[in-house]
C-alpha cells in the first residue's frame, strides 16, 4: 500500500488529490487547493505546489514522509491573451458642446444667444439675444438679481450655464424662466462671443431638439454641408436631459483616424483575409474556414495590426521567446459597444463607439514542468513524475462525476482558455484548446463599462448585484427586497454594490442595475456559449455536435453563478445533456485534473 | 392638509446666522419644500428626531446649540444620520440640505468631509 499525490499547477490555482493505492485499488483520501505562485510552468510554481500538498495532508492526517509518488501534469502548451479596439469614432470639428446630465438644471426648453460671461453683459446688448455665463465666484442670488436687471434693460437672456449646483436657485429667483444648465466644472473653456444653444427637457424626459441633426440645422441656420458635419454631435448627445451646443470656427479639431485594417489567417491549407469592421460573424466564420490555423496577423499600420502585435509582445514575455516565434493559433472575435471620449467634447463627454474584442492564443514551447519537477524531487526528497496529458487527466477526473459515463464530453473553463476533450467508447481521447475564456468576460465588462479597473471588473462578473434603496433594504438584481435590523451605511445608499461575501461593495457608476446586469449576462455568453459550441463542434467525432450527448463543465468559470446555466440551456437546444461537474460527488468542478493524475496512475 | 416637507427644528437659545441658510438653499436646489420651526430644546440630535417625526416625509434637521443633525424618523433618537458642527464650511450646510431632500428621492448623497 502507498500514498501518491497528483497535482494540478493551473493558471490560476493548484490542486492536489492525496489517494491510497492497494494494486489495482486506488482510493482518494482528500484534496487540497491554493493559489498559483508565479507564473505557471516556472520555478515559482513549487511554493504554491508545496502548500497545496500541505492542505491535503492536512485534511486527512498523513504526513509529507508517507507520501512516495507525486504526479504532476503535462499542461497544454497554450496561453492566451486579449485586446480590444474601437472602429468608430466621434470626432467634432466645427462645433464644442456641454452633453452632460447635472442632477437638477434649472428651467425647461431651449434658448439660443451669444455666450458672454454675467459681468460683461451690459447696455450695450440691449435687444441682443444672450447665453450667461456664471462662474462659481458669482453667488446664486447676485446673478438671479443681475439677470432680472438685465432683463428689464432690455437685455434677452434666453439662457444660462453655470459652474456650480445653483440652477433651480437661480430659476426660481428670476422674473422670466430660462434654461439653465448647471454643474458645468469647466466653464472657463465654454468660447466666449460664439452662438450658443442651450436646451433642457422636463423631468423624465430626454432633449430632442439638439440631439436631431436637423434640429441643430434649425437653431444654427445650418447648410446640407454643414448638417452632415455636426451629425455626430447630435448623435453624442442621445439621452441627454440637457445639453449644450456652441458654434466654433471651422477646424478647431483635428484628428488622425487610424483604419480598423485586416486581418489576415494563414490555415494549413487556405488564407484568408477579413476586414475587421466587418464583425466578428465574418472573421470567426473565416478563422472556421482556415482550420487548421497556422497564424494570423492584422495589417501593419492598423488598429488589427496593433491589436495583434500587442497580443505577440505580451505573450513574448511571458514565454521567453522571440516575438516573431509567436504564432497566433486560435482567436475569438466579440463584437461590443464601448464608451469612448468625444475628440472635441467639453466635459469629457462619451460616445458609445463599435468595437471589437479579440482573444487570441499562442501554442508556447513545452512548459517547462519536467524542470518543475525535477526541482520539486530535490526539494521534497520524494519521486515526482510528469504523469500525462492534462485533457486525458481532466476527462479521467471527470468521469468520477455521479451520472457520467463514456462517451463523455468535458468543456474544461478558465481564465485564459476553454479547453475541450471527449473520450469515446472505447477509450480514445482527443482534445483543443481555443482561446477566450475568463479573462475575456473580465476584458468586455471593464471596458463596455468604461472602468478601466480590471479587479472591479472581475468583481461585477462574479457577483451578483443589488441596489440600496433606503437606509434599512436593498433590492436585489432578480427584484427581491432584504431587511435590516441596522442602519446602512450613507455611503452606499441609493447606490449599486456588489454583493461580495456578505458585504455591499459600490459602485461608481451612472446607469442602473438593468444596464450593468446585461453587459455582465451578455459578455458571458457572447464569450463561454459560443466558445462552447465551437468548442465542441471541433472535438465531436462526426464533426456535429448532436453527436455528442454528455458535456460536463469543470474548470474555474465553471463556478461561476450563471456561466453553467447558460451553456446548460444553449446545449439543451442541441439535445445534449450539460451541467457542471462534480469530481468525485464531492469537489464541485474544481479538481479533475489532480483527480486524474491520481486515479491514473499504476503501479508497475 | 399639513404642508409635505422637509421639516427643521431650531434651538431659539442659539443666533442663526446666514451660513445655516445655506441648509433650506441645499433642499430648494433638489426640489423639496421646508418647514422651519423654532424650539426650546438645545439638544441637535433631539431636535432632528422631533424634526422627523413631525415630518410627513421623515426627514428632519435639527439645528442645537452643539451642532446640526439630519435626522431620519426610523433611526434611533441619539443616532442621526449625520452630525456636522456649527463652525463647518458654508458648502457642507448646503450639502446637509442636499442630502435631507436626496433622503427622500433615493439619491446618492454628496458626502461633505469632516462629518460623522
Amino acid at each position: 500500500m502507498k500514498l501518491i499525490v497528483g497535482i494540478d499547477i493551473g493558471n490560476a490555482t493548484t490542486e492536489s488529490t492525496l489517494a491510497q493505492v492497494d494494486g489495482e485499488k486506488v482510493q482518494v483520501l482528500s484534496s487540497g487547493i491554493v493559489k498559483t505562485t508565479g507564473i505557471k510552468g516556472t520555478k515559482e510554481n513549487i511554493k504554491g505546489v508545496f502548500k497545496s500538498l500541505q492542505k491535503a495532508l492536512e485534511n486527512c492526517g498523513k504526513t509529507l514522509e508517507e507520501v512516495s509518488l507525486i504526479r504532476i501534469n503535462e499542461a497544454a502548451p497554450v496561453i492566451g491573451d486579449v485586446a480590444m479596439e474601437t472602429i468608430t469614432e466621434t470626432i467634432i470639428t466645427e462645433s464644442t458642446m456641454i452633453g452632460h446630465n447635472p442632477s437638477t438644471p434649472g428651467g425647461i426648453g431651449i434658448g439660443v444667444g451669444i455666450s458672454l460671461p454675467i459681468e460683461d453683459i451690459n447696455k450695450d446688448h440691449v435687444g441682443v439675444e444672450v447665453i450667461a455665463l456664471i462662474n462659481k465666484d458669482v453667488d446664486f442670488q447676485v446673478a438671479a438679481r443681475t439677470i432680472n436687471n438685465l432683463v428689464k434693460m432690455g437685455v434677452n437672456i434666453t439662457g444660462a450655464i453655470v459652474q456650480k449646483d445653483d440652477a433651480v436657485l437661480i430659476n426660481n429667483r428670476l422674473d422670466r424662466k430660462i434654461p439653465i444648465i448647471d454643474e458645468v466644472l469647466h466653464i472657463e473653456k465654454v468660447p466666449v462671443n460664439m452662438k450658443t444653444a442651450i436646451e433642457v427637457s422636463e423631468k423624465g424626459k430626454v432633449i430632442s431638439m439638439l440631439s436631431n441633426p436637423y434640429g441643430i440645422a434649425t437653431l444654427f441656420d445650418l447648410t446640407p454641408e454643414e448638417t452632415k458635419m455636426i451629425m455626430p454631435l447630435s448623435r453624442a448627445l442621445i439621452g441627454n436631459r440637457s445639453a449644450v451646443v456652441i458654434k466654433t470656427p471651422k477646424g478647431d479639431v483635428k484628428s488622425k483616424i487610424i483604419p480598423a485594417g485586416e486581418l489576415n489567417i494563414t490555415g494549413e491549407s487556405k488564407k484568408r483575409s477579413v476586414r475587421v469592421d466587418r464583425g466578428s460573424k465574418e472573421i470567426m466564420s473565416a478563422i472556421k474556414a482556415c482550420h487548421p490555423v497556422n497564424d494570423i496577423y492584422g495589417e501593419t499600420g492598423t488598429n488589427a495590426g496593433g491589436m495583434l502585435e500587442k497580443v505577440r509582445v505580451v505573450m513574448a514575455q511571458l514565454t521567453d521567446q522571440n516575438v516573431k516565434n509567436i504564432k497566433i493559433q486560435d482567436l475569438l472575435a466579440v463584437d461590443t459597444f464601448v464608451p469612448q471620449k468625444v475628440v472635441g467634447g467639453m466635459a469629457g463627454e462619451f460616445a458609445m463607439e463599435n468595437a471589437i474584442g479579440v482573444a487570441a492564443m499562442v501554442k508556447a514551447d513545452k512548459l517547462q514542468m519536467k524542470m518543475v519537477a525535477s526541482n520539486l524531487e530535490e526539494k521534497l526528497d520524494i519521486a515526482v513524475e510528469v504523469g500525462g496529458v492534462e485533457a486525458e487527466m481532466a476527462i479521467i477526473g471527470s468521469l468520477t462525476t455521479p451520472g457520467t459515463t463514456k462517451p463523455l464530453a468535458i468543456l474544461d473553463m478558465g481564465a485564459g482558455s476553454t479547453d475541450a476533450s471527449i473520450i469515446t467508447k472505447s477509450g480514445e481521447i482527443s482534445s483543443c484548446h481555443l482561446a477566450g475564456a475568463g479573462n475575456m468576460v473580465t476584458m468586455l465588462i471593464d471596458r463596455e463599462l468604461g472602468l478601466g479597473d480590471f479587479d472591479l471588473a472581475e468583481d461585477i462578473k462574479k457577483y451578483p448585484l443589488a441596489k440600496v434603496e433606503s437606509l434599512f433594504h436593498i433590492r436585489h438584481e432578480d427584484g427581491s427586497v432584504q431587511f435590516f435590523d441596522t442602519q446602512l451605511d450613507p455611503g452606499i445608499f441609493a447606490r449599486i454594490v456588489i454583493l461580495k461575501d456578505g458585504e455591499m461593495q459600490p459602485l461608481e457608476i451612472d446607469g442602473n442595475i438593468e444596464k450593468i446586469k446585461n453587459i455582465r449576462r451578455e459578455a458571458k455568453k457572447k464569450v463561454f456559449v459560443e466558445n462552447g459550441i465551437r468548442a465542441l463542434v471541433r472535438i465531436s467525432p462526426t464533426s456535429n455536435i448532436r453527436d455528442i450527448d454528455y458535456v460536463v463543465l469543470v474548470g474555474g468559470s465553471a463556478l461561476d453563478f450563471e456561466i453553467p446555466q447558460m451553456i446548460t440551456d444553449s446545449l439543451a437546444h442541441y439535445g445534449i445533456v450539460a451541467g457542471r461537474g462534480n469530481i468525485r460527488g464531492v469537489e464541485g468542478p474544481r479538481n479533475a485534473v489532480a483527480t486524474g493524475l491520481s486515479l491514473s496512475y499504476r503501479e508497475g | 392638509m399639513e404642508n409635505i416637507a422637509i421639516n427643521i427644528y431650531y434651538s431659539n437659545s442659539l443666533k442663526i446666522n446666514g451660513d445655516l441658510e445655506e441648509i433650506l438653499f441645499g433642499i430648494e436646489e433638489e426640489g423639496l419644500p421646508w418647514i422651519v420651526t423654532e424650539s426650546e430644546e438645545k439638544d441637535s440630535k433631539v431636535l432632528g428626531n422631533i424634526a422627523s417625526q413631525s415630518s410627513k416625509l421623515g426627514v428632519g434637521i435639527g439645528i442645537g446649540i452643539d451642532g446640526v443633525t439630519l435626522h431620519h424618523d426610523k433611526l434611533e433618537k441619539y443616532k442621526p444620520l449625520f452630525t456636522f458642527p456649527l463652525s463647518s464650511m458654508k458648502e457642507t450646510f448646503r450639502m446637509l440640505g442636499m442630502n435631507g431632500a436626496r433622503l427622500i428621492k433615493g439619491e446618492p448623497f454628496v458626502i461633505p468631509k469632516g462629518g460623522k
